[in-house]
């Protein structure tokens, strides 16, 4: 049976907000409804990091984790992490890509990044990251 | 016959228990919009090779790789990967050598895509081949 918002999986995930940002359409409507799935309450997306920047300021929003692709047109990952950690150092920030040879994570660990994702990701593997990187039990 | 051939077309399972994780009003738009992102991405990446950007070509290749895998669509993802890897060589003549067969595994997958979405009652207006 498909979830229901009645019965959420996690309901220690509805009070928070998180960002999904990603440039495949598809992906971006897996990884929203995924998250909706396990209880989230409150998913925003964006296509890429500008989006994502433009949607924070017009919203006022401070999401409590970014749930980001690293390979986007206009603002890559790489850039938004680097961007959001200067200006707020405790967002948490999740980097979900296919780049995963070891140069790739370094950088993204250097730049303040506080869970990876390998694509092709699992539920499984979004779970265990976004409940790490918001500090909650697994 | 393309060079993929000897890889599975898709593999069921994946959709099958993204269905369980899924709330029921994601399927069909997404598998709608994965339509879309490969018809997207395989015309900008045939428009890439022919302006000569193997580069281009490669970015194109990488993002539909990773939507094509998490749907469970390996034969398509394996074909993207070799696009992807060709582009990022900046091989321009392997990227054109080998695009009829990635438009080939393309076209298989949309027509996979169409009768998974009827398998599963969901409505074929949303797929758009």
């Amino acid at each position: 049976m498909p979830p229901d918002q009645e019965h959420p999986v996690f309901p220690d995930l509805a009070d928070k907000t998180i960002m999904v940002v990603e440039d495949t359409g598809s992906s971006r409507i897996l990884v929203s409804g995924l998250l909706r799935g396990l209880g989230v309450g409150r998913v925003v997306t964006a296509a890429d990091g500008r989006e994502a920047l433009d949607k924070m300021t017009a919203l006022s929003l401070r999401p409590d984790l970014v749930l980001c692709d690293w390979v986007m047109p206009n603002m890559d990952g790489l850039e938004l992490l680097t961007r959001l950690k200067a200006q707020d150092p405790g967002i948490k920030f999740v980097m979900m890509t296919v780049k995963t040879e070891p140069e790739a994570v370094i950088s993204a660990k250097q730049h303040g990044v506080d869970g990876y994702i390998a694509k092709p990701f699992t539920r499984e593997s979004i779970i265990n990251a976004l409940r790490k990187a918001l500090g909650l039990p697994a | 016959l393309s060079a993929f051939d000897h890889i599975a077309l898709d593999d069921p399972a994946v959709l099958d228990d993204l269905a369980l994780a899924l709330p029921a009003d994601v399927t069909a738009p997404m598998l709608a919009a994965f339509a879309d992102d490969v018809v997207r991405r395989r015309d900008d990446l045939i428009a890439a090779a022919a302006a000569g950007d193997a580069a281009a070509a490669g970015r194109e290749a990488h993002s539909l790789k990773g939507a094509a895998l998490n749907l469970g669509f390996l034969r398509l993802g394996a074909a993207a990967a070799h696009m992807q890897e060709l582009g990022k060589a900046g091989d321009l003549a392997g990227v054109k050598a080998a695009s009829a067969d990635f438009s080939a595994v393309c076209s298989l997958s949309l027509q996979r895509l169409e009768q998974t979405a009827a398998t599963r009652g969901l409505p074929s207006s949303k797929i758009r081949l």
